[in-house]
């Protein structure tokens, strides 16, 4: 009864024709930026903070989540009819949607990412409306120790799930980590490395080094090759999946949303894994694995509903633990603090209209999204035909836009300038930015909670191991970190690596 | 030379500093951590993982050759747009949001890339207004007005 009260508190919310119209915004921004190759949720989502400023936090957030759900559907449209992904979790649609779309079927792959990430979603969200209460009844207990090792662990399994060299990642994650440690010291107000500029006191802002590393990175990376993109011309038909598309596709529609599900809620997991993992899992399923890579739906069905479900997951550990497990959750922790908002446990006991209201909205925003997906996809390839060296002044220009616009200082362009270009070069030197971006967020609540935990414990370092919570997040986190010295495990993180590439 | 021993070289160094500003910051005691205490450990580790990149690219295991990291024959473009980037930012605040955007796109449009003027000439007055409007009129953000005050 409680769950149904909450529910229908959350859908008065919702329902408010200014929280409707963000909503609609949000996943019409989310769905053009999916579109449209170049720009991801994570530099659309920056652009969009400053702009979120003025409006109420509960259509703040509404607005912001739209766009990160709804770029995971625009997404598969780029990958589908152009052979390249609009975002980085629908690389793997693109193996059996384009195939699928040069054999005729481009309707049935569309049809079958709208509909399938449909289901996803809202599955996803009625898993967070079930898993979130519980979860932060148990976050209650947790402590400044279980905080911090809960912090280490997802930092080290984004490490370990990131592609290329442990190594690399781990620098950067540290990198991250003492860049989000720049500024006053939040318990002595002590300077820290801001060699007595002003501009760094209140530490370096996360639009600029977000926009810097995914946005204008992405650009200078996409100049220096010539980009050919060969839209799929033919008139799309057919957007249906036929019965035998549905025979194929429900159990890996099933199975892509439960494994988006857990993966998404895991710290360092997110869609992009996902949409990965469920790939090579109905592969390896299939009684005809020969058909992957050639127009099998089941290899667009799994991996969109993964993706979509990972996105719905992910907003598990940020509401109810504070926790982002990804890039895109610490971006939307940041637009809660500026609203001066704490997600956390109590979230739900404080602010409940706000908590139900943003979960309310994603079930509206899906059933948005699947109205708006399927009739529009003939917008959306006018959208793609747009050529990249319109586009990408265009982009840098909101790069700029919003960076200023956040802080009102020329001070941050620059600094968007300067982890643009090194962002470009992590790119050719093997490193990759999630880490960082991610380390950079949780830097001080690492920092604050180590502190506070050793402050509590009178200094003694054994608080980490004797609490249980906290002494096994800690062990995975060792064992993941280690995990190259195993060969078994070593081995296990390749093939998940070489899978991505 | 193989591209991890440069970039390792440097993480060492960076990580060596950090490691010296924390120290220099206070460490303080296990029981009241200084401000220094977690930049302090992140400084070593990173000087740690430096040193593992670095023992692996000496042994041959460090990434490509450092001349396969060079890009193509287009490297200019993204070299010019950074340059335009920060030309952009410079100008930005004392010409005003209107007429470095317009400039601004132009040259990205023209010169960074081939398009025909006629179609450069369109996006850009239509982007510069269309932005000013939404954020400046509409958002209330405002945007940079210049010595011109337009």
């Amino acid at each position: 009864m409680d769950l149904l009260h909450s529910l229908s508190l959350g859908f008065q919310v919702a329902l408010a024709p200014t929280n409707l119209l963000y909503c609609f915004t949000g996943v019409f921004v989310g769905t053009l930026i999916g579109v449209l190759p170049g720009i991801g949720p994570v530099a659309a989502m920056s652009l969009l903070l400053p702009a979120t400023f003025a409006i109420p936090p509960e259509s703040a957030i509404i607005l912001m989540a739209g766009v990160y759900y709804g770029s995971m559907y625009g997404g598969s449209t780029t990958a589908i009819l152009v052979n390249i992904p609009g975002e980085a979790a629908s690389v793997v649609t693109c193996l059996d949607g384009y195939q699928m779309a040069r054999q005729g079927r481009a309707g049935a792959a569309l049809g079958m990412a709208a509909i399938g990430s449909f289901i996803a979603g809202t599955l996803a969200v009625l898993g967070l409306m079930l898993v979130a209460p519980t979860l932060a009844r148990f976050a209650i207990r947790f402590g400044p120790a279980e905080y911090f090792s809960l912090m280490v662990l997802g930092l080290s399994i984004l490490a370990y799930l990131s592609h290329g060299s442990l190594v690399k990642a781990l620098l950067m994650a540290t990198l991250g980590l003492v860049l989000g440690l720049v500024g006053l010291d939040s318990i002595t107000a002590i300077p820290r490395l801001t060699f007595d500029r002003l501009e760094l006191v209140d530490g370096l802002g996360l639009v600029p080094i977000v926009m810097g590393l995914f946005g204008v990175a992405e650009i200078l990376a996409n100049l220096e090759q010539e980009v050919k993109r060969e839209v799929f011309s033919r008139r799309v038909t057919g957007l249906l999946p036929t019965r035998d598309d549905w025979r194929r596709s429900a159990a890996p529609l099933a199975r892509g949303s439960l494994l988006g599900f857990v993966l998404g809620i895991l710290p360092g997991g997110g869609a992009v894994i996902s949409s990965f993992l469920s790939y090579g899992l109905e592969k390896r399923l299939s009684r005809t694995p020969e058909r992957f890579g050639k127009g099998a739906i089941e290899g667009v069905a799994g991996p969109e509903a993964a993706n979509n479900a990972a996105a719905g997951g992910g907003f598990i550990p940020l509401m109810t633990l504070g926790i982002p497990p990804n890039v895109v959750m610490a971006l939307l922790l940041g637009a809660f603090i500026v609203h001066g908002l704490q997600p956390g446990p109590l979230l739900m006991t404080q602010k409940p209209d706000l908590f139900w209201g943003i979960v309310a909205s994603m079930y509206i925003g899906n059933i948005m999204l699947l109205i708006l997906n399927l009739p529009l996809i003939g917008m959306w390839v006018q959208v793609l035909r747009v050529p990249y060296r319109i586009l990408f002044p265009l982009i840098l220009l909101f790069c700029v836009i919003g960076v200023y616009t956040a802080s009102g200082a020329i001070f941050d362009v620059y600094l968007m300038v300067a982890f643009g270009i090194l962002g470009w070069l992590m790119r050719r030197f093997g490193y990759e930015p999630a880490p960082l971006v991610l380390a950079f967020v949780l830097g001080p609540m690492l920092e604050n909670n180590l502190r506070k935990a050793l402050l509590l414990s009178q200094g003694d370092f054994m608080t980490f191991v004797e609490r249980p919570i906290s002494a096994t997040c800690l062990a995975v986190a060792a064992l993941l970190l280690l995990s190259p010295l195993l060969p078994s495990f070593g081995a296990r993180r390749n093939a998940i690596a070489l899978e991505q590439s | 030379m193989k591209a991890d021993l440069p970039s390792g070289m440097l993480w060492l160094g960076i990580g060596v500093f950090v490691a010296y500003e924390g120290y220099d910051l206070g460490l303080g005691v296990p029981s009241d951590p200084g401000s220094g205490f977690v930049l302090f450990w992140a400084g070593l580790l990173m000087a740690g993982l430096a040193l593992v990149q670095l023992a692996a690219s000496v042994r041959g295991h460090g990434g490509g050759p450092i001349a396969a990291m060079w890009p193509g024959p287009l490297w200019w473009k993204p070299v010019a747009a950074i340059v335009a980037l920060a030309i952009y930012g410079t100008f930005l605040l004392p010409v005003g949001f209107l007429i470095s955007t317009v400039v601004f796109l132009l040259v990205l449009m023209l010169a960074v890339d081939r398009n025909p003027p006629a179609v450069a000439v369109t996006v850009a007055l239509a982007a510069t207004i269309i932005v000013y409007l939404v954020f400046d009129r509409w958002l209330g953000v405002g945007l940079p007005r210049g010595i011109f005050h337009i």
